[in-house]
């Protein structure tokens, strides 16, 4: 409290925040100290997990992630947005440790009040945790496998974005963004597309990709459809023609299709969401890299969540969730069939918001694979935003 | 048998994502009426709405005050109660997705109820609200 109040008192000195306005404890925790006529905002996020593998008799704790998020507002029609993300609570020489991250880093230019442009550094709108993945907005500790290995959330690219809302129809939104590719030099067996992210640092603009959603809120649903498509190979003529792969801005290419359905009335919350993900080359790319690359993917859950309030404003809420994900539903004659690659999850537990923006949680995750391997966790963590 | 189990789970995802499709896509096919705009310009005073425009099935009048950043959002919630309410969100201050059941931001997932309350994180704080003068025949935002 302290320290944000010396915070506020250096925005001041800076000009940031407008004097004669007393800030109230609403004004400077709650709203993160957004007011009306200020252009600086910060906020953050983050959450601690203890885990405990029951079939390994193995448990861990740790700083999962801290984030601090600061914008700007230079004018009415421009805008910078940063998230700087700390994952596992300390970076050291020794190589076993965190890393520091740009989540995000964009500046953002007001078309008009229903059509926006992003460049920079943004998270594009695919699945549901992906824009969505602060830790006191889903169930569990950890996010949704799906969205973690089959849409590789956070999944965030360089390049422009257009974000719309239509006039016509109310809360039909839409996006289109134009982002650097993928590199398939990258992709590691089991985790799908996840490692040929470049999330920011030194990407490849040979390979480029295209995204669009559409989004619309529909009395309690909120439903979503999005797709990708975009080159993994950015190198050059000479090492594409070494490697027999295909550069070029949409060579040896990914496609990605999602969409997901969110109910969400006052006390119950219902979430369904599929994806699919076609790599057409993957034989060529296994020929190239050897790392075992699939043709397809699948991944889809449903969720079930209740939420109960005390008399007292505490929030309780209960969920389950079923995960499936094949990362080899289709593999080339030149990859190495992996059973363990195929998972069931079956996810249960509650959480405690005392407050809004902390939450507790609890919960226990059964998961088994094609080969009838079986792990129990049971995680126990807090998370916040603010 | 392995094979016809991995049919059939493809069968079913299969199913649940045109499920999900036929959800997410069918309130868009059917004609939703858009809901009531006023243009208007003032940096300092009142903005009068007149009563008659709301009906019953039209609760919410979005105000487009080229003087403000962001929209207002005129709610009728009973006979004589209404709520004037800024459309910005409370998180991180993006512009708010108006809807006849509630208020989204798409940055983050917040969304609120049509009495300005927060629904749901990662928003803990409640919309701004306008002060209102309110008559037989019409409704007045203060700004």
């Amino acid at each position: 409290m302290f320290r944000l109040g010396l915070l506020v008192i250096g925005l001041q000195f800076l000009g940031f925040v407008s004097f004669g306005q007393v800030l109230t404890k609403e004004d400077s925790l709650a709203a993160g100290l957004i007011a009306s006529d200020r252009a600086t905002v910060i906020s953050g996020y983050g959450s601690a997990i203890y885990e405990n593998n029951l079939t390994e008799g193995k448990a861990s704790i740790n700083l999962d992630r801290v984030v601090l998020f600061i914008g700007h507002k230079f004018n009415n029609k421009i805008s910078f947005f940063s998230e700087l993300e700390i994952e596992d609570a300390k970076v050291a020489g020794d190589g076993n440790t965190g890393e520091v991250a740009m989540e995000q880093a964009f500046i953002k230019f007001n078309i008009d009040r229903n059509n926006y442009i992003t460049a920079g550094l943004f998270i594009p709108r695919i699945g549901i945790i992906n824009e969505n993945h602060l830790p006191t907005t889903f169930n569990g500790n950890k996010r949704p496998f799906i969205e973690r290995y089959v849409i590789p959330a956070t999944w965030r690219e360089l390049g422009i974005g257009y974000y719309g809302s239509s006039t016509k129809i109310p809360g039909l939104n839409y996006t289109f963004a134009l982002i650097n590719g993928l590199s398939s030099a990258n992709f590691e067996s089991g985790k799908g597309i996840r490692g040929g992210r470049f999330e920011g640092s030194d990407a490849s603009a040979s390979a480029l990709a295209i995204t669009g959603s559409l989004l619309h809120y529909y009395k309690n649903f909120r439903s979503q459809v999005s797709a990708y498509y975009g080159g993994t190979a950015g190198i050059t003529n000479d090492e594409a023609k070494l490697l027999n792969i295909k550069n070029g801005i949409f060579g040896t290419p990914v496609a990605l299709l999602e969409a997901d359905v969110q109910y969400l009335a006052n006390n119950v919350t219902f979430k369904g969401l599929v994806s699919y993900i076609n790599i057409a080359d993957a034989d060529k790319i296994n020929a190239a890299y050897n790392n075992n690359t699939p043709e397809e993917i699948l991944g889809c859950y449903l969720e079930a969540a209740y939420k109960l309030t005390t008399p007292k404003g505490k929030k309780w809420t209960v969920f389950g969730r079923y995960e499936y994900m094949d990362m080899q539903m289709k593999r080339p004659s030149n990859s190495v069939s992996d059973l363990t690659q195929r998972k069931q999850f079956v996810i249960g537990g509650i959480g405690f918001q005392p407050v809004n923006g902390v939450l507790v949680k609890l919960d226990y995750t059964y998961q088994v694979d094609k080969t009838y391997t079986e792990q129990n966790f049971i995680n126990l963590g807090v998370a916040y935003s603010f | 048998m392995d094979t016809e189990r991995r049919e059939f789970i493809k069968k079913s995802c299969s199913l649940c994502a045109s499920l999900i499709g036929i959800v997410a896509l069918a309130p868009i096919a059917q004609s939703c009426s858009p809901l009531l705009k006023i243009k208007t310009d003032v940096k300092q005073g009142g903005i009068l709405v007149m009563r008659s425009n709301f009906t019953a099935e039209n609760k919410i009048v979005l105000i487009k005050n080229t003087s403000f950043e962001f929209d207002i959002a005129l709610v009728q919630l009973g006979q004589d109660e209404f709520k004037a309410l800024e459309m910005k969100c409370s998180h991180q201050a993006n512009s708010l997705v108006p809807t006849k059941n509630g208020f989204f931001c798409n940055a983050h997932g917040s969304s609120f109820t049509l009495e300005g309350k927060v629904k749901n994180p990662p928003a803990t704080g409640n919309l701004k609200e306008y002060k209102l003068e309110i008559t037989a025949d019409t409704v007045n935002v203060i700004v």
